[in-house]
């Protein structure tokens, strides 16, 4: 037989398997760590991580939808110092790949935490979330046009020398033209796709369900749209793609695969199947043996004609 | 087969359980009994399972019930019909089987008697799995309140746990008339603790009435739930903490909560 690797790389970070968890639905690995050891996955993508502690949105923060659901925390989490003294050494412990998710309402802020997180080398990569739909500062506004998405990355990259990865979000006109000056302004690799900004009205109430009116769409109703984004970029750039968006099964992460992600995000589906990123994991090992596929790096966009 | 055919953790159960029964106790709620596994048997009052409905209706989310009773064969939930995922819960019949993950939260801790217990509507079925816990003596004191007589449901199973059992509706057609607040107020004691799981606006009364009697006072709150795990930060609930105000987890530090400390 011959032998499997089901080992992948993005942006030039070396991943033991292509499934880490999107930002934000896995918290900082500890919590799912009742279930299996956080180390078995690529990679691990913490919660979107600020300067300074952040309370989040008034709750409700969840409205079920159609095959997904909508949400708007609005960025709680416990500030950058604490993520590095009491979360960060779970994850190392673990010998977990780590992604910080990292978010600011300034680009000062963004190179803030660049710079206090390149010394931590146990931080392998920071994804820079220039995509959050739910708050009012900063967040999604960077990442709708091309020079501010730019002026971010640029920032980030000058304090923060190991991987940098854009996370970026499908609410624009041109996803395109933002991956481009995204990897032109530095990045090595492209998170594809945050949520999409959707909205739900509480028909006894006759109000916006969640009291920020509007939060982030994720789960299977949004697959379609992430992988066509991730085919988009990958045909047009040819960048190195993590892909996210809706992911529920082998079978889907396959498709981001073939579509030209180098890696896959699960975010939603852990909700409803804890084991759901093992499962994928295994999956990919199951394929590649029974097509008699020497290496899952093999499969990224041969989909793309 | 894959290598993961145990899924389980040590403390939490995830995985497919049988509906053993399934009764509709009062109009619309309903008393449904699933096998009981190693971890489920050892669930705490105020804890919570995960039921994840697989519906026709695109649903995705699991749905946390509360468990109002769990012992080693099994555990019971009892919901109210609510929207799509109840619904289809609502449609179980004996022998299907339904996904569960469980338990998880906090539940009731430090309760020592005497205690009273305070529950309203739905907020009664927690309280079940309390009482039995605590001794059938005079020390334990439970008040119930619902609607009116119609939506009054387990007062024969409480008072088969409890001997002080006390019941009031808003339109007074079965016990006494008026609220659990009021009820509380008229049968206390010297009692220095309450349990309460119910409404929020009834919650919120019994806590301030909690204050003014320097009790303490422990209060089991829900809210719109995505990972149930603590990850994700979807169920928060407001808290007092360390002099400033918090948003806390309702799935992790939560469900039960201290309830002079939350912000209502």
């Amino acid at each position: 037989m011959k032998k499997i690797d089901i080992s992948t790389e993005a942006g030039g970070l070396k991943l033991k398997n292509p499934v880490m968890p999107a930002s934000g639905t896995w918290g900082y690995g500890e919590e799912y760590a009742e279930f299996y050891n956080p180390g078995e996955l690529g990679a691990v993508v913490v919660k979107g991580t600020t300067v300074e502690p952040r309370h989040g949105n008034e709750p409700p923060r969840i409205a079920e939808t159609p095959a997904g659901m909508l949400n708007s925390v609005g960025l709680q989490n416990v500030g950058i110092e604490k993520f590095i003294s009491e979360k960060l050494p779970f994850l190392k412990d673990n010998k977990c790949v780590v992604i910080a998710n990292i978010a600011g309402g300034s680009i000062d802020d963004y190179a803030a935490i660049a710079e206090r997180l390149d010394a931590e080398k146990d931080v392998s990569a920071v994804e820079v979330n220039i995509s959050c739909p739910n708050v009012s500062k900063g967040g999604i506004a960077f990442g709708v046009r091309a020079d501010t998405a730019s002026g971010v990355i640029k920032s980030v990259r000058k304090k923060y020398k190991r991987v940098l990865i854009a996370k970026l979000s499908p609410n624009v006109t041109d996803i395109v033209e933002i991956a481009r000056a995204c990897i032109d302004s530095g990045a090595d690799a492209l998170t594809l796709i945050n949520t999409v900004k959707g909205m739900s009205i509480d028909i006894n109430n006759r109000k916006p369900l969640l009291p920020n009116c509007t939060g982030g769409l994720s789960g299977p109703a949004i697959k379609p749209i992430a992988l066509r984004m991730v085919y988009e970029v990958k045909k047009a750039t040819g960048a190195d793609i993590i892909g996210v968006g809706g992911i529920e099964c082998f079978e889907d992460a396959l498709e981001f695969i073939m579509a030209g992600a180098s890696a896959v995000q699960v975010g939603t589906a852990n909700f409803y199947n804890p084991f759901i990123m093992p499962e994928i994991i295994d999956g990919f090992g199951k394929y590649l043996a029974e097509n008699s596929i020497s290496s899952v790096k093999e499969l990224i966009g041969v989909a793309i004609r | 087969m894959n290598s993961r055919e145990k899924l389980s953790s040590e403390k939490i159960f995830f995985g497919l359980r049988e509906v053993i029964n399934i009764n509709e106790i009062v109009k619309g709620t309903f008393l449904v009994e699933i096998s009981s596994s190693a971890q489920l048997s050892k669930s705490e009052p105020g804890q919570f399972v995960y039921i994840i409905p697989k519906t026709q209706k695109r649903t995705i989310l699991p749905r946390p019930l509360c468990i109002a009773d769990a012992d080693a064969d099994t555990v019971k939930l009892i919901f109210k019909v609510k929207g799509k995922g109840t619904l289809y819960l609502s449609g179980l019949s004996k022998g299907d089987k339904i996904s569960v993950m469980g338990p998880l939260g906090k539940g009731f801790q430090a309760v020592k008697e005497p205690v009273l217990l305070a529950g309203g509507g739905l907020g009664a079925a927690p309280l079940y799995f309390l009482a039995k816990k605590l001794r059938n003596n005079e020390k334990t004191s439970l008040v119930l309140g619902f609607k009116n007589k119609d939506e009054a449901y387990f007062i024969n199973e409480f008072k088969s746990v409890l001997r002080n059992v006390f019941v009031c509706t808003d339109d007074g057609s079965l016990g006494s008339r008026g609220n659990v607040t009021g009820k509380i107020g008229e049968i206390i004691r010297d009692e220095k603790i309450i349990c309460a799981c119910g409404p929020r606006p009834m919650l919120k009364s019994l806590s301030a009435f909690a204050g003014e009697n320097k009790m303490r006072i422990f209060v089991s709150l829900e809210e719109r739930m995505g990972c149930g795990m603590g990850a994700c930060l979807g169920c928060v609930v407001k808290i007092r903490a360390g002099g400033k105000e918090e948003y806390q987890r309702v799935c992790k530090e939560g469900p039960v909560f201290d309830g002079l400390k939350v912000v209502f």
